[in-house]
């Protein structure tokens, strides 16, 4: 399966940080589709599509990032997730261990890290892409 | 006074207001008016022939004598003219005074004299009750306890006190006559001085009852701070002007005590502010951890979003030139964090100001917006379009913002409330105040605390120092507005305070 196909939806209500992440996601040759909260993230059609969801944990207004994965697991919707943060705290990081994620990352984190965990999520090694200059 | 010019002389004596009598150079009175009848008591008859000294006993008859060292004549001429003040005596034997001008008339009878008499009752009975007055007010101004010093309206002094004789180092006649600027150099002879705009009277009707400021000299060019009042005092000379003169050098340094210690309470209130400002910096650590985060993390992969399209052929520019203006406006952003915490920390005299209350609300909201997020609170801003600005200290009004702010999210966190929303109002509150609502859906407050939270070193926190209220009323207080709280019949508490509005326009 091409990575093309493999859908990465992230939720985050940071504007800025959806672009970026954006890109960095498809730079490694993903999908992506952004939204700004776990509400527009539920009601989409990208649910049922998604391989993987970069979730920030505390949003603003509406659901949190914890929420939504109860949600989803209410819903018995099996999407690996990856926990991003902008808040490092005992109780974060204890709710985090046992969330059962595939992996949480506090931001700001290295591009590689995130990659890794989502081409862990997604299964198998992916490729780039986009081929490197040699 | 015979024949034609005799009935003409009369006709004149009759038509004079005053009363007139002739007399001859014996000293007897040859000629009367009716007003001399009316002002004497007697009937013509009673007095023509008879001598002068019975109706002016003293100093008229002698002056038309001739003594060993002059002739009548010489003595005449003297008195021609002169008004000579003296008594007149009437048939009931009553006295009065008098003042009477003599004129020559050649007759054939040899020079007669014409007296013209004046009743000067009146006018006697005024000059008396002013030199009365003058005694009186000579009185009054020694026992004043102040310097006195009266002037007329050339900035002369005419008259001083002995207090002012020592406050000024001078001795009496040292200073009469001479220029008040010698003693007040300045601001007090220009007060009194007519300019284009005003004459003399209203320049001195500005100044009645005022309490002016000046500096005083004295003799040995020392000078000293005075306070003085100014009181119009007619007098014959014109209007004098009299200065009750006060040496406030010990007032001036109570009041520089005051202002000194008025300045320490100020300085330590300011210090307590920001004291307060640095302990609600420590309870922000979430938020600008957060706020500064989030751009970072931006910056951090659009950094190497970059450096990946570094790696493709062909070189994406477009891309290129799109992240990096994301990278400068995310750092942009993340300086914004560090320039509001860098406001909120500054230390220094309050700058009252008008100033856009919403805005400095919305900038506040920003600073605890990282932490409502992580606290799952809602902040809400309903802030009044058209708000008038008000006037006060940017910094400490965001600084009783915040701390409202942080309270009701205490306050939430606590509740387990699941709907978490902080209500932050702005409206006009009448004319002249605007009124700032923080509503929150916490627990409220306690029957038992409502009267104490706003107590220092009250506090419902397990590790709160109970200042954090009393620094923000206080902040209020000096604003000139108020800060109260009460339950929402909804549940959660709202903490409300007001500010004038000011009128300077921001």
């Amino acid at each position: 399966v091409p990575n093309t196909t493999r859908l990465v939806s992230i939720v985050d209500d940071d504007r800025s940080v959806r672009r970026a992440l954006r890109r960095l996601v498809q730079f490694a040759g993903f999908s992506a589709e952004t939204f700004a909260s776990a509400e527009d993230f539920l009601s989409s059609a990208a649910l049922d599509r998604t391989a993987c969801l970069v979730l920030d944990i505390h949003l603003n207004g509406g659901m949190s990032g914890f929420e939504l994965q109860a949600q989803l697991t209410a819903d018995r919707v099996v999407i690996p997730i990856i926990f991003i943060t902008a808040h490092d705290d005992v109780l974060t990081r204890e709710h985090l261990e046992t969330s059962g994620a595939v992996a949480y990352l506090f931001k700001p984190f290295n591009d590689e890290l995130l990659l890794d965990a989502i081409r862990g999520a997604v299964g198998g090694a992916a490729t780039h892409g986009l081929a490197p200059v040699s | 006074v015979n024949g034609e010019s005799g009935t003409n002389y009369r006709g004149l004596l009759e038509a004079a207001p005053d009363a007139m009598v002739v007399v001859n150079q014996d000293g007897a009175i040859v000629l009367l008016n009716l007003q001399a009848e009316k002002r004497f008591g007697y009937r013509r008859d009673e007095l023509v022939g008879q001598q002068v000294k019975n109706i002016i006993p003293e100093g008229f008859a002698e002056r038309l004598l001739a003594d060993g060292l002059r002739s009548a004549e010489d003595a005449l001429a003297q008195q021609i003219g002169t008004g000579i003040e003296l008594t007149g005596r009437r048939k009931d034997g009553s006295e009065f005074p008098i003042e009477i001008m003599l004129s020559p008339l050649e007759s054939a009878e040899g020079i007669l004299v014409t007296a013209a008499i004046r009743d000067i009752s009146v006018r006697k009975d005024a000059e008396k009750h002013l030199a009365q007055m003058e005694g009186r007010y000579r009185g009054l101004l020694e026992a004043a306890p102040d310097a006195m010093v009266v002037v007329n309206q050339d900035g002369a002094i005419v008259l001083l006190n002995l207090q002012a004789e020592k406050r000024f180092g001078y001795r009496r006649d040292e200073l009469v006559g001479q220029q008040v600027k010698n003693i007040i150099p300045e601001g007090f002879a220009e007060r009194l001085l007519a300019d284009g705009l005003r004459s003399a009277a209203d320049a001195l009707a500005q100044q009645i009852g005022t309490g002016i400021e000046l500096t005083g000299r004295r003799k040995d060019g020392t000078e000293f701070p005075i306070e003085i009042m100014l009181s119009p005092l007619e007098s014959a000379e014109g209007i004098l002007v009299t200065a009750a003169i006060r040496d406030i050098s010990v007032r001036t340094k109570a009041e520089a005590h005051l202002l000194q210690s008025e300045l320490e309470a100020q300085g330590l209130r300011n210090d307590l502010a920001h004291a307060g400002r640095v302990a609600t910096i420590g309870e922000l650590t979430t938020s600008l951890a957060h706020e500064l985060n989030q751009p970072l993390t931006a910056i951090l992969s659009n950094a190497q979003a970059g450096q990946r399209v570094l790696g493709t052929a062909p070189l994406d520019l477009e891309e290129l030139g799109e992240i990096l203006k994301d990278i400068v406006e995310d750092d942009k952003r993340a300086g914004e964090v560090i320039r509001r915490l860098r406001s909120l920390l500054r230390k220094g005299d309050p700058r009252m100001r008008a100033l856009d209350l919403n805005e400095a609300l919305v900038e506040a909201a920003r600073l605890v917006s990282g932490d409502a997020i992580v606290r799952g609170v809602s902040i809400r801003l309903e802030l009044a379009a058209g708000l008038p600005p008000v006037r006060g200290d940017r910094v400490q009004l965001q600084q009783v913002a915040l701390n409202l702010v942080l309270n009701g999210m205490d306050a939430m966190q606590d509740s387990g409330a699941r709907d978490r929303v902080l209500v932050l109002r702005t409206a006009t509150a009448g004319a002249k105040t605007v009124r700032v609502e923080v509503r929150d859906s916490g627990t409220g407050i306690s029957e038992g605390d409502m009267g104490k939270i706003f107590k220092t070193f009250y506090t419902t926190k397990p590790d709160g120092m109970g200042m954090g209220l009393a620094i923000t009323r206080s902040i209020v207080d000096v604003h000139g507005g108020r800060l109260e709280a009460h339950n929402n019949p909804d549940g959660g508490a709202t903490f409300a305070f007001t500010l004038p509005i000011s009128h300077e326009g921001t």
